[in-house]
This record gives structure tokens, sequence and C-alpha cells, in this order.
């Protein structure tokens, strides 16, 4: 929940395990403890979406069993030997930063990524202000961090399991072509349209393709989000990699992107989440600023994790 | 729960949509792993890799057990 530095504090001295989420120089301001946090002044909270450099979002772990663990773009795979065997593990990362990059492009290749329970998110900043930094913080030696991961990993019971969840508004638009690429890369110049070697830029200008709206790669009945940053000139930016072998298409349109967004919650709400955040690209094309949620509460994010990195999608973690 | 190396080749060459989605992504990479080597090891590596998921995650696999049991 969305609380001052003072309230923030008292838990930290509690010696409570939290993730923090708010603007760096209250994270920088904290004592030292058992959190994590990661830069970004954009919540999603009881009271709506807000927009804040002086409030922090803390979620309390309600587990007692954890690590902290701080990785770079040489060590980022062992994040999964260093997780619990059963548990769950909170990552974040600093936007742009290698260990971002490394981690987007090969998180699915590390060893048990998808038996380890990793979850967490890319830090970021105010979009509207300026000198900021995105930054990961280790609370227990106050390291705050452009350039490392920062992963906490939690221990669960032997008789509790967790579970990682998404909240995607997109789906594949049937009408859309299949686009394909032929190599990993957050920066794309062509592309196979039906099989067809095209420039992808050409393609999106051609067509009048829609930008807010993501290409949905094909995981075997789930659709994970790729969204495009910015279309400059022959080459397309990407805010997370496409990959090669992934079926892509472009997103249907959707009529009201709040209520559909609203609706999916709506779903969701006898569930309870241990952690969940969601993307800056919703709250934005959302207009989620002063609008109120029922569930799901948490930092609204760069980019999000759930086992890989996701875009334009909220991801969860439950314990059942 | 235990998935035979027959069911697993029908996972890794055929459409499937499953409700999980830490197994969709894990068939997704494993289905890439075996198009570019469709030895015996790889599909002994994938039939290891799923059912070491089915295995950690049973008390949720119910209906992504039965897809594979009727495909």
């Amino acid at each position: 929940m969305l609380m001052t530095i003072e309230e923030a504090k008292k838990l930290i001295q509690a010696g409570k395990w939290l993730h923090i989420a708010g603007n760096e120089g209250l994270l920088k301001a904290l004592p030292q403890g058992n959190w994590i946090g990661g830069s970004t002044e954009y919540f999603m909270d009881k009271s709506g979406g807000t927009v804040s450099g002086e409030k922090l979002f803390v979620t309390e772990i309600p587990y007692t069993t954890a690590k902290i663990s701080v990785y770079d773009e040489k060590n980022i795979p062992d994040i999964t030997s260093d997780a619990y065997p059963n548990g769950f593990s909170i990552i974040i990362l600093p936007f742009d930063s290698e260990v971002h990059k490394v981690y987007a492009k090969n998180a699915a290749d590390f060893k048990d990524i998808f038996i380890k329970n990793i979850i967490g998110w890319v830090s970021g900043l105010n979009l509207s202000k300026q000198g900021q930094t995105p930054v990961a913080v280790n609370g227990q030696t106050g390291e705050m961090s452009k350039d490392k991961a920062v992963v906490m990993h939690i221990a669960l019971p032997e008789d509790k399991i967790a579970s990682i969840g998404i909240v995607n508004i997109f789906s594949q638009n049937a009408d859309s072509p299949v686009i394909e690429f032929t190599e990993d890369s957050f920066s794309v110049k062509k592309c196979l349209v039906d099989g067809k070697e095209t420039v992808f830029a050409d393609y999106i200008r051609k067509n009048d393709i829609d930008t807010k709206l993501p290409l949905v790669g094909d995981y075997s009945g789930s659709g994970v989000n790729v969204s495009i940053k910015q279309v400059d000139g022959d080459t397309v930016n990407l805010y997370a990699p496409v990959f090669k072998g992934i079926q892509y298409r472009f997103a249907n349109p959707v009529a009201d992107y709040a209520s559909e967004f609203k609706r999916q919650l709506d779903e969701l709400t006898k569930i309870s989440p241990v952690f969940s955040c969601n993307c800056i690209l919703n709250f934005l094309y959302g207009g989620f600023e002063g609008k109120p949620v029922q569930s799901l509460f948490g930092p609204i994010t760069f980019g999000e994790v759930a086992y890989q990195l996701v875009n334009q999608t909220l991801v969860y973690l439950t314990v059942l | 729960m235990e998935i035979s190396k027959q069911q697993i080749r029908k996972v890794l060459t055929t459409k499937c949509n499953f409700s999980q989605l830490g197994l969709n992504m894990m068939v997704t990479r494993l289905t890439g792993l075996y198009a570019k080597d469709p030895s015996e090891s790889m599909l002994m590596k994938c039939t290891d890799e799923i059912n070491a998921f089915f295995a950690k995650y049973q008390a949720i696999m119910g209906q992504d057990y039965e897809t594979i049991s009727k495909m």
C-alpha cells in the first residue's frame, strides 16, 4: 500500500521483509533493513492510479525465510540456482541497464527458470521530470544501483506453492498476418510478414498500425506482448526483445482500454496476490490516474517479469 | 501425473494451449529446441523438464494434464 516515508521506516525497523517502490531520493533516505526497492513514481492503489514523488508503495512479504541477492549482466543466470527450491523471487531490473537487456534476451534459457517462480519489474522514472535515474536498491546494504538487478528470494512452507499469473487485455488479431523475426532483438529492421521479408518499419507505416497496440507472441495459449517504443526511420525499437521462432501478430484493437482492463481485474477480485505490478503503458494508455480499481495494487513499471520479461501486462503472484 | 515420451513428442509437435503461464512458456521454448534438434536425447531432456514442472505444481496441473491425456 502507499505510505509515507515515516510509515515505511517503522516497518523496516520492525524487521519486516518488504518490497518498496518509489522515488529514488525517498529510497535513498530509508534505513537499512530487510527490503529491496526500485524507482517509479507511478502506482496503483485502492484510491486509484497515483503519481507521487512523496509516497512509497510498500508490499509486506508475509514469510520469514528470505534473502537478498544482487546480480550484474554476468551472473544473472545464477538467479535460478540461488532461488529457494520451493518459493518465489522478486526481481527489480533498472531500465536500459545491461542486466535488463541480458535478462530480457536470455531468461528463457536460464536453468529451471520455469520451475522457480520469478516475478518482478523494470524500474523507471517520472516521465515528466528531468534528472532521474532508474535504480534498484539492496536495503540490507543500502547499495543503490543503476546497473545491477536486486532480487529478494523468499522460501515458502512445504505445503504451499507459488503461482504466477498475468492480466493481458490484448490478444492476437486473426486478421493480422503472422510476423516473425530472424534474430532475438530489441531493435528490428527486417521481419517476415507471412513468410515474406519486409522492412518492419515500412509495414507499420504502410498499414497505419496503431503502435499503442503491442505485438502479441503466441506462447502455447498465452499471449506475450512486445510493445513498440519508437519507429525511427527503417528501425523499430521495442520495449522487450522479439524472439526468433515465435509467431507474432499485432493485437486486436481495444475499444475502451480502461474498461477492458477493469473488466479483467474484476474477474480476479477473489485472489489475494502476494505481489503485483502493472505496466506504465497500461497506466498511460488506459488513463488510470485517479481511476480506482478493486484489486491487484502495486507499482506501475517500465517492463514486467513473469518468468521472462513481458510488456503492457499486469503480473501477479499468488501463494496457494 | 507422469507424462510419457510419446505424449511429450505430441506436445512439442502439435499446436496446443495450456492454462498455466509457466507451462506455456516452457513448452514454447522446448518446442523451439526440439524443432532444431529432433533427437532422442533432446526428447528425453524435454520429457524430464515437463515432468519436473508437473511434479512440482501437481496441485494446480489437473486441467493441463487432462489436455495432454486427450492428445
